[in-house]
Parts: structure tokens; C-alpha cells; sequence
């Protein structure tokens, strides 16, 4: 009975969806109004989902909400099917839009009566619509048009303030790449239905692939989903395109369209590639190692923008994913389910943490940008002061993607080591050194990244919101509004409860492991006896998130009490800093956000090429200037290396071919024509 | 008898186009233009009546006949002239390539055309096959005669030979198309035609000239 209600649901949201999709520009030209329509019903349709597929996870197991659009179009059927993978990530996408759409009432105000705020809300509607959609469909060619209708709109949204040149070249990277991307998975899609005879997501008759063609279709989707992910090298685009999107539309971008290509790998891997070679687990472990470490370390070194830092540490964090994804083709190739089962859960965990912490930070990004109009840390500093409350709640953020206990990053990141170093002893026994070499070489990269990613921000914390203001903007900074505040609360909320009850969250995770494994997660229901221990038959090494959160608050309470006692036996006497006999001290005399993360530019100067240079501007010589410029220049390796020839070979053969075939004289053109007709002709007359 | 006239008709209609490509100035192309299209007309009229004269009813290729006359054989041709009378008078060179050398091609399309054409299988009736030869070849010596002249004027009537040369070949072959497929494909040209016209002037206003062998500068 109650699975009719979900269905009912289900298209009531799509129904509110498209309500704010047209009433937000049905009344663009009052944008208040707008904006508040398009806010609620993306609000209330991304609740309705959320609750819905939340019960959908919990009780109604093996219950797949399906709908069909009859229509008479060959093979596009508009054919829709929730099982349990789509609802969880129909969860994250329900989650994320409703706290992003509580976060842009007062967000979008930056662009009243500036930019069109009708077209804006429309496009959001419509694109979070098309998540929504993507990931419940169960035709192929459906999934590939909903695939380029979001890819679609999310370059709109990224285009939105276009009258800017940097944005317009976000842009174009991101669409050019974006339909590389697309082009993979069109080939493998198409490949798979030239073999199954069937468009069909869910029920394809995969033995009839064969294995060499199997192994190129894992290639580009990896190729494919991985462009979308933002995978090195794959990345180009992302950091600029999450850096010039409204701060609104890089949370979601970040925090659900990105995922939605882990949706697509899952969902193929499991349903139409039921056996795989080692080989792509490897494959997909390396390339998830190489993107976590350099990912995060552009994050660290080269970046003073916030939204780019963040950006960065999205390739970092879906390198973690690919790890995790890695691990588990290699124990299904191997045949190891405990493996499997943890790897399946570090990649569902992480996946779920990551957009609850990332959409946190962009939030956390947008409302800095909104309140003080500028993303470049070194003009920041001081913000703490004037806006304790974001302040906190990005620190939250920080503290979970920093992987520190008890928060959300810690369990995920926590199963993703649990995982690898579990490989290693599975592989132990069967002396195959070269994979154990090539796990205990991914662990410590991994923990590398670990470090470098709460070096990362330390960085982006204690530049912006420590210290001194840098510049007026910060000066005059100020709480934001309170629907932002309230949206970057509930994120803050939810990472921390989904840090703690660790153990509900892979309940929510359980059938979907059901489902495409057919391994339950969870042995019984619910004891607080070992409340909260993961991963469980695993020992000593299991963790329990719940009592390092218990400790955590019984330290602290521990501190504030000596802190308490000490302090009512000495007096305070508050003066200012020791300015070693100079006049002041300025802000100038912070720590920088380049001058902090010197140290991994030296420790990765083949990737970042660092070159530094003193130009006088005044005075003669550098020992007797008045006025210079220090300039710090780093170098893009993978797109001067690895693009850069590619697109000038590219840029090359068409200038010759534009010289040669595109004269211009339409007498040319026509002799085209001409020419194929009469050659049409001949080949008809001679093969016939 | 019928398929006789058919046939000098239609002969007529090939070198008809023939003539066209040995002309040398743009109102002869015009009047022989005209000359082809009251071919046409001839034809889709002998069409018709024997058709009535067959079914004893009212037969709708005689609508054609009607629209081929009011348009092709009256309007665009008086349309054209006047085009061509008002943009430049200049009188040059408008072809590519020389006339005799044209003509030798000419020959080598219908050689080709009969070529293909004779090699269908599915075709049997000796007739048909003949007019779709020449109709075809009609259709090649317009796309010939587009690229060979320089003016504007000069595409413009390759366009519509290429067309005669289709209407030609669907009614002979069918003995008239469904009237809705004749009327649009009609109406698909005219509405070529008068925006052809209307760039006539454009080029000419920007380049004075309609030599759109200077169309080249547009290039990006």
C-alpha cells in the first residue's frame, strides 16, 4: 500500500520540480517573488524525495518503485525504476537540493535586479529535475539524454554571470570536457547494447558480451564517468568551473552531480558487467591514488581562492572514492566478499560524506563571497569575529573532510583504510607481491593525502577566518543572513550525526549491498551493546564511532574543568602582541596563504614547477628598492604536458583544413556537391 | 503516340537545359528559362488531359499546370529580369568554364546519367527509364550550370532548373505525385526563390556587384 504512496511521490516531485521551474519564470520580473518560488518547491519536492526514498531504503527492501511513459519512439522508452542503488543516491540528491534551496533564499540576492534571478531559478529546478531523473531511469538512451540535459544545464548555471571573461572560459572548458566525457559513454553504452540487443539498464543479458569488449567498455567508462568525476587527468575543467558557478550551484554540482558518475559506474559495473578482470581494479586504484595526492596537492600549493582550494579537494575526495572503488573490483575479481562488502560501503559512505561536507564548505565559500564580494584568501583574514556562527559551521566542515573523529569524514575515510589494509592481508598468504606492493604504495599515499588534506585547511580555516582582517571588505564583514546560516547548520548537523551514528547510516547503505552483492552489512538490527562498531567480524581493527565521540566530549569537559580551576587562581591582563620595537603591526605581517604552503610546493616542485621572481618597480637594484613585487608563478604540468599538444595538433590540422577545404567560394561548395553526387553515382552503377 | 510526344517533350526539355549552359548573357538565361518551364507546363498539361480523357474525372496535375504557368513561365522569369535589370548592367566573362569545354562535360553527365540509370534493375518500362535519364540529366546540368557561372542571377536559375528537372522526373515516373507533395515542394521553391532574390540585392548592395565569387571576403 504504501509502495503506491512512494510512487505518488515520486511523481508529485517531479510535478513541484516543474512548478518551480515555470512559476519561477512565469515572475521574473519580480525576483524576490522568483527566487522564493523556485526555493520552496525545489525545497519541498527535495524533502518529499528525501523521506521517500528513506523509507523506500529502510522498509520497503526489495520494493523498486517503476514507472513507464508509453511513447513510440524506437528504443528510448521513458522507462523509470527505482531500485535500492538509485534511492541512495536519489537520497543525497533530495538531501543536498533541499538544504542548497534553503541556503539560496537569501544567497540569490546577490543578483536582484542585477542578473535575471526568473531564468536562474528555472534552470535550477529543471537541473536538479534532471538528477532526479538520471537516477532513476532505466533505458540507456533515456540515461544518455538525461545525462546531457544536466550536463547541459549545469553549464547554464555555470555561465550564469557570463558577462565575465574568466567564466565564459570556465565554461567552455567545462563543456568541451564535459562532452568528451559523454562521447565514452555513448560508445560504451552503444557497445553494450550491440551485444545484449537491449537498451534495458537493469535486465541485460551480459554473457553475451565478450571479454575483450568487456574490458574496453570498463575503459571508457572510466574514461567517461571519470571526465565527469573530475579524475586526473580528466580535471581541467572542474577547478575552474566549481570556482566562477554561484556558490549555490558549485555545492551541488560538487555534491550530487559528481556522484551521479559513481551512480553510472555502480550501476553498470553490477548490473551489466557481473565479472571483471583484476586488471581493472588496478587500473581504477591507481588512477584513484594519483588524483587523491595531486589533487590535494594543488589544493594546498597552489591555490588562494576558496571555491579553487575546495575544487581540488573535490579531485582528492573522488580519488578516495575510485581507491575504494578499486579495492572492490579487485576483491570481486578475487573473490573475496568480506572485501567486497567493505569497499562497496567505503565507496557508498564516502560518497553520502562528501556531499554532505563539500556542500557545507561551497556554502560555507558562497557566504563568505556574498558577505565580503571576494574569494581570494589573502584579502580575507578576521572572519571569525565578525561572523562566529559561519565560522563554526564551516569549521565543521573542515573538521570532516580533515577526517577527524567524530565526524562523518572519519568513518568513511576510516572504512577506505580498512579496506586496503585488509587487501594486504588477504594477499599476504598468496605471495602476489606485486599487488600487496602496490596496496602498502596506495596506504601510504593515502595517508599522505590524509595529511596534506588537514594541511589543506588549516590553510583555508586559519587564513580566512584567523588573525587580522587583510583588507576592508573583511573589516566590515558580518554575520549572513539567517536561511543561510540556517541551511550551513543543518549540513553541519547532518556530518556530525552521520559521523556518530555510523551505524544507521550503513543500515541505510545495507540493502543497497543486498542488492548489488547480495551481502548484508549489518548482522542483526540494532544492540547498544557494540553501538556503532564497523566494519563487524573484523576484531580489534573494527571502530566505534560512537565511543570516540563519548571520549572526545569527556576530554573536553576534562580541559574546560582544569582550564576552569587554573584560571580562577591567575589574573588575565589582555595587551597587545610584542611588535619587536617596530611602529605596528600590520596585517601585511600575517602568514599568507601562498607564504603557508610553501613547504608542499617544494615537496612536489615537479608538479607544480614553482618559479619566483623580485621585479623593481622603484629604486635601483633589488638591495636598494623602495617599491617591488614578489611574483610567484607555478605551472599547469598536466595541461601544458599532457592537453596543450593535443589541442595545438587539433587547432593545426583544422587551420589547414580550413585553408584547404573551407575556401569560401560557394562555387567550391557546390562543386562539393557535385562531386559526391557524380561519385554516389559511379560507386552505385559499379557495385551494382 | 502519347509516350512520343512525351518523349520529343521532354528531348526538348534536355536540350533546352543544353542551351542554358551555352548561353553567355543572364537575360538569355531568363528566356531560356522560361522556354524550359513552358516545356514543363506542355508536359504536365499532356499529362493531365490524358489522364481525364483515361479516368473520365477531374485530374489534378491540370492545378500544376496551372501553377507552373501562373509562376514559372509568368512571375519568376518577369521577376528575374527586373532583379537583373536593376542590379549592375556590367557586361563580362560569367563563366568559369569555357562554353565548348562545358558542353563535352554536358555530354559526359547524360552518358553518366544513362549509365546508372540504365543499370536499375527494378525498372522495367523502356519509357521510364528514358525519362528518368533525361530528367536526371536535367537535374546534373543545373548543378553543372550553378557552378560553372559566376553571378548570382546564374544560381538562381540552376536552383530552379535542378527543380524543373525533378518535377519532371516525378511526373513522369508517376504520373503525378499526391497534390499536397506536388503544392509543397511548389511552394518549398517559390519561397527559395524570392529569398534568392532578395540576397540578389543584398550582395549587390554590399559588394556592387553579384559576382559571389566575392563572397570569399566573408569568411572568418
Amino acid at each position: 500500500m504504501s509502495a503506491d504512496y512512494l510512487t505518488i511521490s515520486f511523481i508529485v516531485c517531479i510535478i513541484l520540480y516543474l512548478t518551480g521551474a515555470i512559476s519561477a519564470l512565469a515572475t521574473y520580473s519580480k525576483p524576490k517573488v522568483s527566487n522564493f518560488l523556485s526555493n520552496i518547491f525545489s525545497f519541498l519536492a527535495g524533502s518529499l524525495l528525501g523521506i521517500s526514498v528513506i523509507i523506500k531504503l529502510l522498509f520497503l527492501k526489495s520494493y523498486n518503485i517503476t514507472f513507464d511513459f508509453q511513447n513510440n519512439i524506437p528504443f528510448l522508452n521513458f522507462n523509470f525504476k527505482i531500485d535500492n542503488l538509485s534511492a541512495f543516491f536519489l537520497l543525497i540528491t533530495g538531501v543536498v537540493s533541499l538544504i542548497v534551496s534553503i541556503y539560496s533564499f537569501t544567497y540569490m540576492k546577490r543578483f536582484f535586479f542585477k542578473k535575471n534571478v526568473g531564468i536562474f531559478g528555472a534552470l535550477y529546478n529543471l537541473f536538479i529535475l534532471s538528477m532526479v531523473l538520471l537516477a532513476s531511469s532505466n533505458n540507456m538512451l533515456l540515461f544518455l539524454v538525461l545525462w546531457e540535459l544536466m550536463s547541459l544545464l549545469s553549464y547554464f548555471l555555470v555561465i550564469y554571470e557570463h558577462e565575465k571573461d574568466e567564466v565564459q572560459k570556465a565554461g567552455r572548458t567545462y563543456i568541451i570536457m564535459t562532452y568528451t566525457g559523454t562521447a565514452f559513454i555513448t560508445a560504451a553504452f552503444l557497445l553494450m547494447a550491440y551485444f545484449t540487443k537491449s537498451f534495458e539498464l537493469s535486465a541485460l543479458s551480459s554473457e553475451l558480451i565478450p571479454k575483450g569488449y568487456a574490458d574496453l567498455i570498463y575503459v571508457f567508462l572510466l574514461l567517461g564517468f571519470g571526465t565527469k568525476a573530475g579524475i586526473i587527468p580528466m580535471h581541467i575543467w572542474l577547478p575552474y568551473a566549481y570556482t566562477e558557478a554561484p556558490g549555490n550551484v558549485a555545492a551541488i554540482m560538487s555534491a550530487v552531480m559528481k556522484k551521479l558518475s559513481i551512480y553510472g559506474m555502480l550501476r553498470i559495473i553490477y548490473f551489466v558487467l557481473p565479472e571483471n578482470a583484476m586488471w581493472w581494479g588496478v587500473l581504477t586504484l591507481i588512477i584513484g591514488t594519483v588524483s587523491a595526492v595531486f589533487g590535494i596537492a594543488y589544493s594546498v600549493a597552489s591555490t588562494i581562492n576558496i571555491k579553487r582550494l575546495l575544487s581540488y579537494s573535490s579531485i582528492e575526495n573522488m580519488g578516495i572514492i575510485f581507491c575504494g572503488m578499486g579495492v572492490m573490483l579487485i576483491a570481486r575479481a578475487s573473490g573475496n566478499s568480506f572485501l567486497l562488502s567493505l569497499a562497496l560501503t567505503a565507496v557508498l559512505l564516502h560518497t553520502l560524506n562528501h556531499a554532505l561536507f563539500k556542500s557545507l564548505l561551497f556554502m560555507g565559500a558562497g557566504a563568505i563571497q556574498y558577505i565580503t564580494g571576494t574569494r581570494n584568501m589573502e584579502k580575507l583574514g578576521g572572519l571569525i569575529k565578525k561572523m562566529p556562527y559561519a565560522a563554526a559551521f564551516v569549521f565543521v566542515g573542515c573538521l570532516a573532510i580533515a577526517a577527524v573523529p567524530p565526524f562523518n569524514g572519519f568513518a568513511s575515510e576510516y572504512i577506505v583504510f580498512q579496506s586496503i589494509i585488509n587487501s594486504i592481508v588477504w594477499f599476504v598468504p598468496s605471495r602476489q607481491f606485486p599487488i600487496i606492493i602496490l596496496f602498502v604504495i596506495v596506504a601510504a599515499c593515502l595517508a599522505i593525502t590524509g595529511a596534506l588534506v588537514a594541511f589543506s585547511y588549516v590553510k583555508l580555516f586559519g587564513i580566512s577566518f584567523l588573525g587580522m582582517p587583510r583588507s576592508p571588505e573583511a573589516e566590515n564583514a558580518k554575520e549572513p543572513e539567517k536561511p543561510m546560516l540556517a541551511a550551513m547548520a543543518i549540513s553541519a548537523l547532518l556530518c556530525m550525526v552521520a559521523g556518530i551514528c555510523l551505524k544507521s547510516v550503513i543500515k541505510l547503505i545495507d540493502n543497497v549491498s543486498v542488492e548489488l552483492i547480495n551481502i548484508k552489512l549489518l548482522a542483526y538490527d540494532w544492540s547498544l551493546s557494540d553501538f556503532m562498531h564497523y566494519p563487524l567480524g573484523n576484531g580489534e581493527l573494527s571502530v566505534s564511532t560512537g565511543q570516540i565521540a563519548g571520549l572526545i566530549a569527556v576530554l573536553a569537559l576534562i580541559v574546560l574543568a582544569v582550564v576552569l580551576m587554573l584560571r580562577k587562581r591567575t589574573t588575565v591582563q589582555k595587551y597587545n602582541t610584542w611588535d619587536c620595537g617596530f611602529t605596528k603591526l600590520t596585517p601585511k605581517m600575517q602568514y599568507s596563504a601562498i607564504g603557508f604552503s610553501k613547504s608542499v610546493r617544494i615537496v612536489f616542485r615537479g608538479l607544480f614547477k614553482p618559479n619566483r621572481d623580485l621585479v623593481v618597480t622603484e629604486g635601483s637594484g633589488p638591495y636598494f628598492m623602495k617599491k617591488g613585487n614578489y611574483v610567484l608563478s607555478t605551472e599547469k604540468v598536466i595541461e601544458k604536458y599532457l592537453y596543450k599538444p593535443v589541442i595545438l595538433a587539433i587547432l593545426n590540422f583544422s587551420r589547414k583544413t580550413r585553408y584547404k577545404i573551407q575556401t569560401g567560394s560557394i562555387h567550391v561548395y557546390l562543386m562539393y556537391f557535385f562531386c559526391a553526387l557524380v561519385l554516389m553515382l559511379l560507386y552505385y552503377s559499379f557495385a551494382a | 503516340m502519347y509516350h512520343n510526344m512525351l518523349n520529343l517533350l521532354s528531348i526538348l526539355m534536355l536540350i533546352s537545359a543544353f542551351s542554358l549552359i551555352a548561353n553567355k548573357r543572364q537575360n538569355s538565361y531568363i528566356s531560356t528559362f522560361r522556354f524550359q518551364s513552358a516545356l514543363l507546363a506542355g508536359i504536365s498539361l499532356l499529362v493531365s488531359v490524358r489522364a481525364m480523357i483515361v479516368t473520365k474525372a477531374f485530374d489534378e496535375v491540370l492545378i500544376m499546370f496551372m501553377l507552373i504557368v501562373v509562376f514559372k513561365v509568368v512571375v519568376i522569369p518577369r521577376y528575374m529580369k527586373s532583379t537583373a535589370e536593376r542590379v549592375e548592367y556590367k557586361v563580362e566573362k560569367d563563366f568559369f568554364i569555357n562554353i565548348p569545354m562545358s558542353m563535352i562535360i554536358c555530354c559526359g553527365l547524360v552518358v553518366l546519367s544513362w549509365y546508372v540509370i540504365y543499370n536499375i534493375d527494378g525498372i522495367t518500362d523502356l519509357d521510364t527509364k528514358n525519362y528518368l535519364i533525361y530528367s536526371f540529366s536535367v537535374v546534373l546540368l543545373g548543378l553543372f550550370f550553378m557552378i560553372s557561372r559566376k553571378k548570382a542571377i546564374g544560381q538562381i536559375i540552376g536552383f530552379l532548373v535542378i527543380e524543373n528537372g525533378m518535377f519532371l522526373a516525378a511526373m513522369l515516373t508517376t504520373e503525378g505525385m499526391p497534390m499536397i507533395v506536388e503544392l509543397g515542394l511548389f511552394f518549398d521553391l517559390l519561397t527559395a526563390f524570392i529569398i534568392m532574390g532578395i540576397f540578389v540585392f543584398k550582395i549587390n548592395s554590399t559588394f556592387e556587384s553579384i559576382d559571389i565569387n566575392k563572397l570569399k571576403n566573408l569568411k572568418g
